[in-house]
């Protein structure tokens, strides 16, 4: 996907397939608008450049009880 | 005894001049009498507080001394979890009655300290994780600052910061995952130190972002957050990001090196840009002070990101079954519900330039010992008022962004006051692990200012 207005379209229909029976309009007005912001975030981390090699910052260490 | 430091008050019972049992009552008594105008307590805990108090009591004549906080009262954010029928609200009315077993790694370690926990105190309900737009976020209403209770104490550690500065409790933990022990610091005057993640358990805590998630203290001043710390701090099998050393208090005095990012007072209010100017001032005494500047980086973006997936994954089950609906602000509600949606591929490319921006950080503060910036970019914000509406994402706190994504520990302090009488605030970021450092540039900052030694009138007894 690459036009952030249709993932935003799909982003909303989404919402309102999954809570639309729990809100009422003003709340999906509000939630449509609250899609802006999160629009902005995802355009400005994916226009971001990273390598392959380029990890998640989150290091997973196998667990032992006896070795902290 | 109201407005002593922990260093005071544990001279005054050691000395024999105060006792546990009276500073206790102290603590009661104004949590009743004040607790309800600032909207800052939720629980009073006077019963396991007046058992602790003689217990220290007790141990204290027989000359047995646990170190500064033995016998201190204290206040906890009510997302730390405590046993014996307490409530843990969360600040979110859904959950008033939740009680947990057991005590969080921090209320256990303050009892090993021998400090008296007093109460529960108020915080933005589920610590803003759903996306608050006003004050009024929180079941016990909006919290004040005692400097002026038409404003806001800040958020989300609400309580901690309106707590300390109404003089109700020596000290009170917070929590930061964005900007909520530096708020209320900022907000009420008083010195909120954000500790390097990982350097406090999180365990018992309430998880809004596991891995922006810290604790620290709220105090009168930059010294009594250095005595909190080394109590709460270190290692904890029960929550594997902490790290794995003790920490002692040992504040550095001696000349240091600062930076300030080119155009930091970019659209902050006069009097918070002014004071700072004159806050660099006394730095130059015993600072070199160089202006520095940050590349071009999605910062707020990557932190956003990382918080908006975590806390959506962190609240699922409470989303899914639809217990938003009963939060106290219209746009906690429905404030879960779209972010739910972030793809875990985005959220993971956050956390790759997760990497990037902590490597930016460490190479920026080369050579220093701290940056240093305005706390909040205003005062107090006005307790009835929606924020002001701001730009998508760009909150303009690169501060924050950079601090709280990149695990770095930051201690605020008052820096002067508005024209209206309201705080503003200074606050000094280190490098990972360097709370030493950054207590040690606010100690001596503290000791050339008197604004810390200010409290606001209608609680001095």
């Amino acid at each position: 996907m690459t036009d952030s207005k249709t993932e935003k379209e799909y982003m909303f229909e989404r919402v309102k397939t999954l809570y639309g029976d729990r809100l009422d309009d003003e709340q999906l007005a509000a939630i449509e608008a609250s899609l802006d912001p999160i629009m902005s975030v995802l355009e400005a981390l994916r226009s971001t450049p990273l390598e392959n090699s380029d990890e998640p910052f989150n290091v997973f260490k196998p667990y032992r009880k006896d070795r902290q | 005894m109201i407005y002593k430091t922990i260093r005071q008050l544990s001279d005054a019972i050691q000395s024999g001049e105060t006792t546990p049992t009276e500073l206790t009552q102290i603590s009661l008594e104004r949590l009743r009498e004040y607790g309800p105008v600032l909207n800052c307590v939720v629980t009073i805990t006077e019963e396991r507080a007046k058992k602790q108090a003689k217990q220290a009591e007790k141990e204290i004549k027989a000359g047995e001394n646990r170190g500064p906080l033995h016998g201190i009262p204290w206040g906890a954010k009510d997302l730390l979890a405590t046993s014996g029928g307490i409530p843990t609200t969360w600040g979110a009315y859904t959950l008033r009655e939740q009680r947990f077993d057991h005590d969080a790694t921090v209320v256990k370690k303050l009892e090993e300290a021998g400090s008296v926990l007093v109460a529960k105190l108020a915080m933005i309900e589920l610590a803003g994780g759903m996306g608050y737009k006003q004050p009024n976020a929180s079941f016990t209403g909006p919290c004040a600052t005692p400097w002026n209770l038409k404003h806001w104490s800040g958020g989300s550690s609400s309580g901690s910061g309106s707590a300390v500065s109404a003089g109700i409790v020596p000290f009170a933990i917070g929590s930061e995952t964005w900007g909520s022990i530096l708020s209320p610091s900022n907000n009420c005057g008083v010195a909120g130190l954000r500790p390097t993640y990982g350097r406090v358990s999180r365990h018992g805590a309430m998880a809004l972002s596991w891995t922006l998630d810290k604790l620290g203290p709220l105090c009168l001043c930059a010294d009594d957050c250095g005595l909190v710390l080394e109590a709460i701090a270190g290692p904890d099998p029960a929550d594997p990001s902490t790290c794995g050393e003790k920490w002692n208090y040992q504040p550095e005095e001696r000349d240091f090196k600062v930076a300030v990012i080119k155009d930091i007072l970019e659209g902050k209010q006069e009097a918070v840009a002014e004071n700072f100017k004159s806050a660099t001032k006394v730095l130059e005494q015993y600072c070199t002070v160089d202006e520095i500047e940050f590349p071009q980086f999605p910062y707020e973006a990557v932190t956003r990101a990382i918080l908006s997936g975590e806390a959506a994954a962190a609240f699922d089950d409470f989303t899914e079954k639809g217990l938003a609906a009963e939060l106290t602000a219209p746009e906690d509600r429905y404030g879960p519900y779209a972010r739910s949606l972030v793809l875990a591929k985005d959220y993971l490319r956050a956390l790759r330039l997760r990497e990037k921006m902590c490597k930016i950080a460490e190479d920026m503060m080369e050579g220093y010992d701290a940056i240093i910036a305005p706390t909040s970019g205003t005062t107090a914000h006005p307790i009835d008022q929606p924020f002001p509406v701001r730009r998508p994402w760009a909150y303009g706190d690169i501060m924050g962004a950079v601090g709280n994504g990149a695990g770095l520990p930051s201690i605020g302090v008052i820096s002067g006051f508005s024209e209206e009488g309201l705080p503003t605030g200074i606050q000094f970021m280190g490098r990972p692990y360097d709370e030493n450092i950054i207590l040690g540039v606010a100690k001596m900052y503290q000791k050339r200012t008197s604004w810390h030694l200010r409290h606001p009138e209608m609680f001095q007894a």
